[in-house]
C-alpha cells in the first residue's frame, strides 16, 4: 500500500489595518481596554445601520490586485446569521456570492523548490468580539466587533505542513508589503483555518475536517502535523473520517472535534438590505493596482540580479518591507548597493529589532541613510562615529547626518601631517611596543592606532592611521 | 409541500424559541396557511426573472476612513442585563 | 383651553408665533388630552417632565424671535424610533427598560425643527400587525369607536392624533402600518419613499420595506412634518442623495393623470368602500384630472412576496435580541443556550415568534430558493408592474383596505386574516413607492374609509397635493 497524501486548503482571515471599523467609525485598533472601542453600531443596538468604509474595500481590492485576483466589478453584501455572544447582531456581514476578489495564485519557494497556490476568492467581513473566560462567567469584549477582515480562501493545493506555512509566510508577506495588514500573529490580526483530507494516490479525495482558529505559523503546522497522523491512524486500523469542525489545543499539542450542532452550519445567507452593493470601474481597478509596490519575491531576485548581492543578503533586506524600503530608496539616492546593504543589515537591523514584536522599526528615512552612508564614504565619519549619529538621527526624520555630525564634533581628521605629529608622539611614548614591532611582532600596530584613536577620540580617519603607524614605526 | 412537526421543531431551533406542544400545533397550521397564500408565486418562470438584490439603485455608498468622537462606554454597559465595569457578562460558554 | 388640542397643527402654529398661547400652555393642554384619554392606550410612555422642558426652551425661542417648523408643536414618535433618554421599548417585553443611548436621526430633525415631543406612541409589537393588539402593554382603542381596532402597527401614532392627544405623529410602514390605521381613524398618513427619510435609529423590522413617515389630522400638517423628517443622512446607506422633490405643488387638476387598476378594485371589494372610492374619481375626473386604466398584473402575488421577504428580514434583525447587551434577560438562566431560548420564549409575543419562525423556514437551507430566492423574483416583476402603469399617470387611486375598523378581538383564532387587510397597501412597499391615505367617506357605522394615492419616486409633492384638492372639495 501506498503512503496516504494529505491535500490541505486554506481559509487565511487577516485584519486590515484601516483607522476605523469596517461599519462605524469606532478607532481599530489592538490593545484597548474592553468596550471602548464600541459605539451603538458596532454594539449592535436596535435601529442603528452600517455605513462601509471605502479604505476597507480599497485595501481588499489592493490585496486582490497583489495576488493577481480578478476584481469584481459588482459585489455585494449577506448576512451569515447565527447566535453567539461574540456577534451582537447576530450576524455576521460579509460577502456570499459576490466577492470582492476572485481567484489569483501565490507563488512561493518550499524546501528550495518552487510552488504556487491558487486562491479561490477573497471577500471582506467584519470581524466578531472577544471572550474572556473567568470563572464561571464570560466576559464579553466588542472592542473587536466590526474591525475589517479579508478572507482568503484557497484551492486544497497545498500537501505539507511546510507547504501551508511557506504559503502562510508568503501570504502574511505580500500582505505586509501591500501595506494593507500588519499581519501579526500575536495579536490575532492573522488566523488560518486548516481543512485537511487524505487520500491514496490517484483515488478520490477522503472526507475533509476543518481545524478552526490557529492563530500562529507554529500552531499552523502542528495542527496539520497532528491532524496527518490523526486521520492516517484512523484510515489505517479500518476506521472512517468524520467530517467535522475541530480545534486545536496549543498546549497539549491535539486536536479535538467541536461538540456538533446539527444546525450549525445552516447561516441562512440573504442579501443584506441596509448597504448598497460596490461598482469598480477599470480606472478605480488601474488606480489600486497602481498602488501595490514591488512584492518580495520580485525585489528578492532584482537585488542579486541587477545589485550583484547575495542570495542571502537579498533575503535578509526584504525579510520586512519597511527594511527593503530603506534600502531601495538609499540605493536610489545614490548609495551604493553592497556597501547600503551592509550597512542596513548589520546597523539598521540590529537596532531596528525591539524585542517581542512580529516587525521591526526603521527609525531613519532612506535619505538619511544615504547621506549617512556618503558621509562613511568620504572618510567625513568612520563607522564607530557613524552609530553615534545613526542614534541622532533615529526617529528623527528632520535630521541631516552632515548637521549630527557636527554637532556630535565627529568629523573625521584626514589630515595627514597633522596625523603624523599625533603618531609621533605617541611612539615616542611607547618605546616598549614601539620595539616589540620592529621585533617584528604586528600586532602592535593596533595597540598604536587604538592610542591614537582614544587621544583624538576616534575622530581619526583609520586607514590614514593604520598606514602612518606602520610607516613611522618601520623609520 | 407538507409542514411536519420536525420542520416546526427545527424552525424553532434556528429561531432559539421554545414552543409547547400546543404552540407547535398552532405553528404548523399558521405554516399551512402560509403556504397556500405562497402558491400565488406559482404563477412565474423563476428562471426567467432576476431577483432584487435592493430595491435602490444606488451603488458605491461609502465613508471616508476617519475615527470619530469614542462614544462612552457607560451609555452602553448601562444596557445590559449582567456586566461588569468593563464588559458584558454571560455564563461561562462551552466551545 | 380644550379647544387649544383640536386646532390643526398649522393654527397652532400660527397662534405659537404670535405669541397668543405659549408652548407650555399648548403642550399642558396635550398632556392633559392624553390623561384623558388613557382608556384609548394611544401611548406605551408618556415623557411629560422632558415635553415640558422643550416646552418652555420653545417658548425662549418664540421670545427670542427665533421660528422653525415645529416650534413648539407637541407631537407623538412611534415607540420603535429611538429617542435617547426616554424608553423605547417596540411595545414588547424584550425591551421593556431599554433607553436607547442615542436619538433616531428623524428625533434629531423633530428637535432642530423645535417640535415638542410628548411621548411614544404604542403599537403592534415590533411594528409586526395590523390591529395594534399585539402591543405586549396594552390594546390600542379606535379614536372614533373605542370597540373598534385603530388598525396597525401605527395604531398608537394614529388615534393620539385623531382624539386630540398630539398635533402629528411620526409612524412607521413596513407593509401598510401607516396608512392602513390612518384610513382607520380618519387622519392623513404619508408613507414616503423608501429612502426618503433616514431610517438611522428606527428598529428595524423588515429593512427593506419600512419606511418612517407622518400622520397628521389634514394634508397641509401632514407636508408639514414631511418636511421636517426627509432629507439625506449620511448614517443610512440607503438613504437617497438626489433631489427629493420629483414632485409638483399644484392646486389645478387641470392635466393630471389619475390611474385606476383594475386589481385595486376586485369584485368583492366592500360596496360601501367601492362607493366611497368612484365617488372620490369622479370628483378627480369632475375637475379636470383624466383617468386612466391600468393594471399591476402581478399584485396577487404581493402578499406572499411581503410575507416571506419582511418575515426573513424581521428573523435577522431580531435575532439580536438575546439578553446579553440590553433589554430584559429571563431569570435564573445558567448557561448561555438558556439566555437565548428562555428570553426570547418569555418576552416575544406570539406574532412575533410566528414571524421569526417563518422567516427562518424560508431562509433555511433547502427552503431558500423555493420561497426566499422567488419572492425576489417577484419583488421584481411587481416593481417593474408598478413602474409601467405609473409612466401613464401622477398618481394611482386605490382603497387603502379593503375594510374599515372592525371590532377589537375579530381575527381571534385566526393567524393569517389580518393579513388580508394589508392587500392594498404592501405592493407599494414591495416597490419602494410612496403612498399617502386621506380620508374619503364613511361607512354605515360611521367608520371612517380610506383612500390611498399612490406615486412616483420622490413625488410625494404631487400626492400631497392631489389629496389636498380632495380634501378641500371631495369631501361633504
Amino acid at each position: 500500500m501506498s503512503e496516504y497524501i494529505a491535500t490541505i486548503g486554506l481559509e487565511v482571515h487577516c485584519e486590515l489595518k484601516t483607522e476605523t471599523k469596517l461599519f462605524c467609525s469606532c478607532r481599530n485598533v489592538f490593545g484597548a481596554k474592553p468596550n471602548t472601542n464600541t459605539c451603538p453600531v458596532c454594539a449592535g443596538h436596535p435601529g442603528v445601520l452600517p455605513v462601509l468604509n471605502r479604505k476597507a474595500v480599497e485595501y481588499t481590492v489592493r490585496a486582490g490586485c497583489a495576488i493577481g485576483c480578478e476584481i469584481n466589478r459588482f459585489s455585494k453584501w449577506d448576512r451569515k446569521n447565527y447566535f453567539y455572544p461574540d456577534l451582537p447582531k447576530a450576524w455576521q456581514t460579509s460577502q456570499y456570492d459576490l466577492p470582492l476578489c476572485i481567484g489569483g495564485s501565490i507563488t512561493f519557494d518550499v524546501n528550495g523548490e518552487e510552488k504556487t497556490v491558487r486562491l479561490n476568492r477573497i471577500h471582506l467581513e467584519e470581524d466578531a468580539g472577544k471572550l474572556v473566560h473567568s470563572g464561571n462567567c464570560t466576559m464579553v469584549d466588542y472592542n473587536r466587533c466590526g474591525v475589517p477582515l479579508m478572507e482568503c480562501v484557497t484551492e486544497p493545493d497545498m500537501h505539507s505542513a511546510d507547504e501551508a506555512v511557506a504559503f502562510l509566510e508568503e501570504l502574511a508577506s505580500i500582505f505586509r508589503y501591500s501595506g494593507v495588514s500588519d499581519c501579526r500573529m500575536q495579536e490575532g490580526s492573522i488566523r488560518a483555518d486548516v481543512n485537511l483530507s487524505l487520500s491514496r494516490p490517484g483515488e478520490p479525495l477522503g472526507t475533509r475536517t476543518e481545524t478552526k482558529n490557529l492563530n500562529s505559523f507554529r500552531s499552523v503546522r502542528r495542527a496539520i502535523e497532528a491532524e496527518i497522523r490523526r486521520q492516517t491512524e484512523v484510515l489505517e486500523s479500518g476506521g472512517k473520517v468524520v467530517q467535522e469542525t475541530r480545534h486545536f489545543d496549543d498546549n497539549t499539542g491535539t486536536g479535538y472535534g467541536m461538540r456538533s450542532k446539527e444546525d450549525a452550519q445552516d447561516y441562512r445567507y440573504f442579501p443584506e438590505p441596509d448597504l448598497m452593493p460596490v461598482v469598480m470601474s477599470d480606472e478605480d481597478i488601474a488606480r489600486i493596482k497602481a498602488e501595490v509596490p514591488e512584492l518580495k519575491r520580485a525585489r528578492r531576485k532584482r537585488y542579486v540580479s541587477e545589485l550583484g548581492l547575495s542570495d542571502y543578503d537579498a533575503s535578509q533586506l526584504t525579510s520586512e518591507p519597511e527594511i527593503a524600503e530603506l534600502f531601495d530608496g538609499a540605493v536610489k539616492a545614490g548609495a551604493n548597493a553592497k556597501k547600503a546593504a551592509n550597512y542596513v543589515m548589520s546597523e539598521i537591523m540590529r537596532k531596528g529589532k525591539t524585542a517581542g514584536e512580529d516587525g521591526i522599526v526603521v527609525g531613519v528615512t532612506s535619505s538619511q541613510l544615504a547621506e549617512l552612508l556618503a558621509l562613511v564614504d568620504k572618510g567625513e565619519i568612520n563607522l564607530v562615529a557613524s552609530r553615534d549619529v545613526l542614534d541622532k538621527m533615529w526617529l528623527n526624520p528632520n535630521e541631516s547626518a552632515a548637521k549630527a555630525v557636527d554637532e556630535l564634533g565627529l568629523r573625521q581628521n584626514n589630515d595627514a601631517g597633522e596625523i603624523e605629529k599625533l603618531v609621533r608622539d605617541i611612539i615616542a611614548a611607547n618605546p616598549g611596543p614601539a620595539n616589540d614591532f620592529r621585533n617584528g611582532n604586528e600586532k602592535v600596530l593596533s595597540f598604536f592606532v587604538g592610542q591614537l584613536m582614544k587621544a583624538t577620540k576616534g575622530k581619526t580617519n583609520p586607514k590614514i592611521a593604520g598606514e602612518l603607524v606602520r610607516k613611522l614605526l618601520s623609520e | 409541500m407538507e409542514i411536519t412537526t420536525d420542520i416546526i421543531r427545527h424552525t424553532a431551533k434556528l429561531s432559539r424559541i421554545e414552543l409547547s406542544a400546543e404552540e407547535e400545533k398552532g405553528m404548523e397550521k399558521h405554516f399551512a396557511a402560509m403556504l397556500e397564500q405562497v402558491k400565488t408565486l406559482d404563477t412565474f418562470d423563476a428562471s426567467e426573472v432576476d431577483a432584487t438584490a435592493h430595491i435602490l439603485s444606488a451603488v458605491n455608498v461609502l465613508r471616508e476612513d476617519k475615527a470619530g468622537e469614542p462614544f462612552d462606554r457607560e451609555k452602553l454597559l448601562s444596557c445590559a442585563p449582567e456586566r461588569d465595569e468593563e464588559s458584558y457578562i454571560v455564563p461561562r460558554v462551552v466551545e | 383651553m380644550k379647544d387649544i388640542v383640536k386646532k390643526s397643527l398649522g393654527e397652532i402654529k400660527k397662534d405659537l408665533a404670535e405669541r397668543k398661547v405659549s408652548s407650555v400652555e399648548v403642550t399642558e393642554a396635550v398632556l392633559e388630552s392624553i390623561k384623558e384619554h388613557e382608556d384609548y392606550g394611544a401611548y406605551v410612555t408618556v415623557c411629560a417632565e422632558a415635553a415640558m422642558e422643550a416646552a418652555r426652551a420653545a417658548d425662549k425661542a418664540i421670545a427670542e424671535g427665533k421660528d422653525a417648523p415645529l416650534l413648539g408643536v407637541p407631537v407623538a414618535v412611534k415607540d420603535n424610533i429611538c429617542t435617547e433618554g426616554v424608553r423605547t421599548t417596540c411595545a414588547s417585553k424584550f425591551l421593556e427598560n431599554y433607553i436607547p443611548p442615542y436619538d433616531a436621526f428623524v428625533v434629531k430633525k423633530l428637535k432642530a425643527a423645535g417640535a415638542v415631543i410628548v411621548g411614544k406612541a404604542n403599537m403592534d409589537e415590533f411594528a409586526m400587525g395590523s390591529t395594534s393588539e399585539f402591543s405586549a402593554y396594552k390594546v390600542v382603542k379606535n379614536a372614533v369607536d373605542p370597540t373598534r381596532v385603530p388598525g396597525g402597527s401605527s395604531g398608537g401614532s394614529a388615534v393620539a392624533v385623531a382624539s386630540y392627544q398630539a398635533y402629528a405623529s411620526l409612524g412607521s410602514d413596513t407593509g401598510g402600518s401607516i396608512r392602513q390605521p390612518a384610513a382607520f381613524n380618519g387622519v392623513v398618513g404619508l408613507k414616503p419613499t423608501y429612502s426618503a427619510v433616514s431610517r438611522n435609529g428606527l428598529v428595524a423590522f423588515a429593512s427593506s420595506l419600512d419606511q418612517i413617515g407622518p400622520l397628521a389630522r389634514n394634508v397641509a400638517d401632514c407636508r408639514t412634518v414631511y418636511y421636517v423628517i426627509k432629507g439625506h443622512d449620511a448614517g443610512d446607506s440607503t438613504s437617497y442623495a438626489g433631489d427629493l422633490d420629483k414632485g409638483d405643488d399644484f392646486t389645478s387638476l387641470k392635466g393630471r393623470k389619475i390611474g385606476v387598476a383594475k386589481e385595486f378594485f376586485p369584485t368583492a371589494l366592500n360596496a360601501t368602500i367601492r362607493a366611497a372610492l368612484e365617488k372620490a374619481i369622479k370628483f378627480y375626473e369632475d375637475n379636470g384630472a383624466e383617468i386612466v386604466e391600468t393594471s399591476i398584473g402581478s399584485f396577487d402575488m404581493a402578499l406572499a412576496c411581503y410575507y416571506i421577504l419582511s418575515s426573513a428580514e424581521a428573523t435577522s434583525n431580531l435575532s439580536r435580541y438575546d439578553g446579553i447587551k440590553y433589554g430584559r434577560r429571563a431569570e435564573g438562566c445558567k448557561t448561555l443556550d438558556e439566555i437565548y431560548y428562555k428570553s426570547r420564549t418569555e418576552f416575544f409575543g406570539a406574532e412575533v415568534k410566528r414571524r421569526i419562525m417563518l422567516g427562518n423556514f424560508v431562509l433555511s437551507s433547502g427552503y431558500y430558493d423555493a420561497f426566499y430566492l422567488r419572492a425576489s423574483k417577484a419583488r421584481t416583476l411587481i416593481k417593474k408592474d408598478f413602474d409601467n402603469a405609473l409612466s401613464g399617470c401622477d398618481a394611482l387611486i386605490c382603497p387603502t383596505a379593503p375594510t374599515t375598523a372592525y371590532k377589537l378581538g375579530s381575527n381571534a383564532g385566526d393567524t393569517t386574516a389580518a393579513y388580508l387587510g394589508d392587500v392594498f397597501t404592501v405592493p407599494v412597499n414591495i416597490a419602494g413607492l410612496p403612498a399617502l391615505s386621506v380620508n374619503c367617506g364613511y361607512d354605515g357605522d360611521g367608520m371612517p374609509i380610506g383612500m390611498q394615492l399612490i406615486g412616483k419616486p420622490y413625488c410625494e409633492k404631487t400626492l400631497l397635493s392631489l389629496a389636498e384638492i380632495f380634501e378641500k372639495g371631495g369631501r361633504e
